[in-house]
C-alpha cells in the first residue's frame, strides 16, 4: 500500500512535468507595437489588425482591415508614421501603407518573406527589410521598388537611415552600410554574432546589440569597430538568474549615454565615446524591447510587462504592471506611456505615477 | 441499566500516530513545497529536461560541422546508449514472452474454464521465467520526456521568427557563450527544412512504417484469435498515431524517430530475430543464420527454448 502511494505521487509529479513540457513550446503569435503622433496612437495588434486610437481616451477612430474576419497575419513590426502614411510590415510578407487619416490602403508591397522589423522613411523613400534576406527601397507615394540589396541571411530589424545612408543589421552577423539612393554597398562589418535588433546612430557611430551578449559600436563612415561592451558572465550554478544575456532591442542614445537592455534583466548605461559602463539597473526580467524617453526619464519594459522609470543611476521605479507579456517597445507621448501587450491589448499609463489611463482591448 | 450500557458507541476516528511513516510524509510534502516554491513546475521541466537537451544538441551542432541533421543523429545514438540497459531488459522480456507463448497456450487448454486457476498459473509461469508484467513500461515512460524535450528543442533551435528565437535565448546556458554565436542555425537537410513538416510526407510514412516493423518484431506469436486480433490492432494503431503526429511535427523530430526506430530494429533483431515481421519459415532461417553468427547467444536461447518445451511436455 505504501509503495502504491509513493509510486502514485512520483507518477503524478512526472505526469505534471510532462504536461508542462507539452505546453512549454508555445510562443507569442506576434509582438506588434504602437506609434504615437499628435493626438493619435496607432496600434498594430498581434491579432493582425491596425487601429487608430484617440491618445487621451483610447477611443477607436478606424481599424484596418475593416472586415471582422480579415487580418494581416502575425504582426511583429512596429508601425511608423511617414507623412500621410502609416507603414506596417506583416508576417504575410507585405508592407502595408495606410492613410493615417482614415486607414484606407494606399498601396502594399509584397516581399519574399515575413517582415519582422519596422519600416523607415526619409526623403519620399521608404526602406524595409524582410526575412527573404533583402532590404528594399520603395517610392513612398506609390510603393514602387527603387532598389533592393541582398544580405547573407534573414533581416529582422528595421533599416536605419542617417546622412544619406542606410544601415542594416542582419542575422548573417554583419552590419551593412548602403547608399540610400542607389542601394550600393559602402561597407560591411561582421560583429561575429547575429543581430535581431535595429541599430542606432549617434555622433558618427553605429550602435547595435547582438546575440553574443555585446553592444558593438562601429564607425559610421568606414565600419571600423570603435568599441564593444559585454555583459558579465554569470556563475555556473546560479539557477535563479535568467539564462540568456543577449542584447536585442535598439540601443538609445541620450546626452552622450548609450542605454542598452539585455535578456539578463539589466539596463546598461554606457559612455558613448568609450563604451565604459556608467551604471546598470536591474529590472528583474528580460529586457527585449527598446526604450522610450520623454526628455526627462527613460522608460523600459520587461518581458513580464513591468514598466520601469529610470532616472540615471538611481534605483529604477516600477511604475506599472501591464498584466501580460510585453515584447514591443514602449512609446511615450504627452506624458502617457503606451504599452502594447502580446495578448492583443494596448495599455496607456501615466508617465509620472504609473496610473492606468485606459486600456484598449479589441474583441 | 448501568451507565456504560446506556452510552451510545462512538464512531472510531482515524488514528494519527507520530511514527516514522508520518514524519516521512511530512518530509516529502515539505520538500515538494520547497522545490515548487524555489521554481515553478515549468522551470523544473526546463532545468531537468529541456535545457540539458537543448544545450547538448547545440554543443553537438557546434562540434559536428554545423549540421543539425547530424546533431540529431548523434543525439539519438547517445540517447539510445543511455537507455540501453533499460531497452535491453525490455527486449529480453519480449523474447521471454515470445518463448512463453506455447506454454501459455497449453495452460489455456488445461485451465481455460477456471479463470482463477488460469491466472494463478500464468503468474507462476511468468515468475518462473523472470518476466515482470510492468517490465515494458519503464523504457516506454522514459522516452516521453525525451520526445517532448526534443520536440521543444527543435522548435526553439530552428526558430524562424523572433518570438521563437527570443525563447531560445532564455534557455541557452550562459556559461557556454559560444553557442549564441551559432544563431541562425542551418536547418536544411536533403529536401527538408528540419524546423517544418516534411512537404512530401516521406518522413511521417517512414516513421509509421519503421514503427510498424518494430512492433511486428516485438509481437508475441499466439494461437488465441482474440489476443492475435488485439496484437494486430495495437501494432497498427501506434504507428498510425505516430505517423499522424509527424504529419504536422517538425521534420527534425520525425528524423529522430526514423533514426531511433532503425536502431531499435537492429537491437531487436539481435535479441529476438525478425519475430513476427517475416513469415515463420523465413524468420526461422534468419534466426538460424543469426545463431550461426553468434553461437554463444544462440546456444543459450535455444537451450532455454527447448528446455521450456521439454519441461512443459514432460
Amino acid at each position: 500500500m505504501k509503495s502504491i502511494w509513493t509510486k502514485g505521487l512520483v507518477a503524478a509529479l512526472a505526469l505534471a512535468l510532462l504536461v508542462t513540457g507539452c505546453f512549454g513550446a508555445r510562443v507569442a503569435p506576434g509582438w506588434a507595437g504602437a506609434e504615437a503622433a499628435n493626438d493619435v496612437v496607432y496600434y498594430a495588434s498581434s491579432a493582425g489588425k491596425v487601429y487608430s486610437l484617440d491618445a487621451l481616451s483610447g477611443a477607436q477612430r478606424w481599424v484596418y482591415p475593416v472586415e471582422e474576419k480579415e487580418n494581416l497575419g502575425a504582426l511583429f513590426a512596429r508601425p511608423i508614421v511617414a507623412g500621410e502614411l502609416l507603414l506596417v510590415g506583416s508576417g504575410d510578407k507585405n508592407l502595408y501603407a495606410l492613410n493615417v487619416s482614415d486607414g484606407q490602403l494606399r498601396w502594399r508591397f509584397l516581399t519574399g518573406g515575413s517582415i519582422y522589423g519596422a519600416a523607415a522613411a526619409q526623403d519620399q523613400m521608404v526602406y524595409v527589410a524582410s526575412s527573404d534576406r533583402q532590404v528594399y527601397a520603395l517610392e513612398a507615394s506609390t510603393g514602387a521598388k527603387k532598389w533592393s540589396f541582398e544580405t547573407g541571411n534573414w533581416v529582422w530589424s528595421a533599416p536605419l537611415v542617417a546622412e544619406g545612408r542606410v544601415y542594416v543589421s542582419s542575422m548573417d552577423h554583419k552590419v551593412y552600410c548602403l547608399d540610400a539612393s542607389t542601394g550600393q554597398k559602402i561597407w560591411e562589418y561582421s560583429v561575429g554574432a547575429a543581430m535581431a535588433g535595429t541599430p542606432s546612430y549617434a555622433e558618427g557611430m553605429i550602435l547595435v546589440g547582438a546575440l553574443d551578449s555585446k553592444v558593438h559600436a562601429l564607425d559610421a563612415q568606414t565600419g571600423a569597430p570603435k568599441w564593444s561592451f559585454e555583459t558579465a558572465r554569470k556563475p555556473f550554478l546560479n539557477w535563479k538568474l535568467p539564462a540568456g544575456r543577449w542584447f536585442w532591442g535598439q540601443p538609445l542614445v541620450v546626452d552622450q549615454v548609450v542605454f542598452a537592455g539585455s535578456l539578463n534583466g539589466k539596463v546598461y548605461a554606457l559612455e558613448l565615446a568609450t563604451g565604459q559602463e556608467l551604471w546598470q539597473a536591474d529590472l528583474e526580467g528580460p529586457v527585449l524591447a527598446g526604450f522610450a524617453h520623454n526628455g526627462e526619464y527613460l522608460y523600459a519594459v520587461t518581458e513580464k510587462g513591468d514598466l520601469y522609470r529610470i532616472d540615471g543611476a538611481q534605483q529604477p521605479v516600477k511604475l506599472a504592471s501591464a498584466g501580460g507579456t510585453v515584447f514591443a517597445q514602449p512609446v511615450v507621448n504627452n506624458q502617457i506611456v503606451y504599452l502594447p501587450l502580446s495578448t492583443g491589448s494596448l495599455l496607456a499609463v501615466d508617465a509620472g505615477f504609473g496610473a492606468e489611463r485606459w486600456r484598449f482591448s479589441p474583441k | 441499566m448501568s451507565s456504560t450500557e446506556s452510552k451510545p458507541e462512538m464512531p472510531s476516528l482515524p488514528q494519527f500516530k507520530l511514527d516514522a511513516k508520518f514524519f516521512k510524509w511530512v518530509a516529502i510534502i515539505t520538500l515538494a513545497v520547497f522545490l515548487l516554491n524555489m521554481k515553478s513546475l515549468g522551470e523544473w521541466w526546463n532545468l531537468l529536461f529541456f535545457e540539458p537537451m537543448l544545450n547538448s544538441l547545440l554543443l553537438i551542432y557546434r562540434y559536428l560541422g554545423h549540421s543539425f541533421a547530424l546533431s540529431i543523429l548523434v543525439f539519438t545514438v547517445l540517447i539510445k546508449l543511455l537507455t540501453l540497459p533499460m531497452t535491453r531488459k525490455q527486449m529480453e522480456t519480449t523474447k521471454k514472452t515470445q518463448e512463453m507463448q506455447p506454454r501459455l497456450e497449453e495452460l489455456k487448454k488445461k485451465y481455460g474454464n477456471d479463470q482463477e486457476r488460469m491466472s494463478q498459473e500464468q503468474v507462476k509461469l511468468m515468475r518462473e521465467l523472470g518476466i515482470s508484467p510492468t517490465g515494458c513500461i519503464g523504457p516506454m515512460l522514459i522516452q516521453f520526456p525525451i520526445w517532448i524535450g526534443l520536440y521543444n528543442s527543435v522548435l526553439r533551435i530552428l526558430s524562424n521568427n523572433p518570438a521563437q528565437l527570443f525563447e531560445l535565448g532564455k534557455h541557452v546556458y550562459p556559461f557556454l557563450p559560444q553557442l549564441s554565436k551559432l544563431v541562425p542555425f542551418q536547418s536544411r537537410f536533403l529536401w527538408l527544412d528540419l524546423a517544418l513538416p516534411d512537404p512530401y510526407y516521406v518522413m511521417p510514412i517512414l516513421v509509421a512504417a519503421l514503427m510498424w516493423a518494430q512492433q511486428k518484431m516485438m509481437a508475441s506469436p499466439t494461437a488465441d484469435a482474440q489476443q492475435q486480433q488485439m496484437n494486430q490492432s495495437m501494432g497498427l494503431m501506434m504507428p498510425l498515431m505516430f505517423g499522424f503526429f509527424m504529419y504536422s511535427a517538425p521534420s527534425g523530430v520525425a528524423l529522430y524517430f526514423v533514426i531511433s526506430n532503425i536502431l531499435s530494429i537492429v537491437q531487436q533483431y539481435f535479441t529476438t530475430g525478425w519475430g513476427g515481421l517475416l513469415p515463420k519459415k523465413a524468420s526461422a532461417n534468419a534466426g538460424a543464420a543469426r545463431n550461426n553468427a553468434s553461437p554463444a547467444s544462440n546456444s543459450k536461447g535455444k537451450s532455454d527454448g527447448s528446455k521450456s518445451q521439454k519441461k512443459h511436455s514432460g
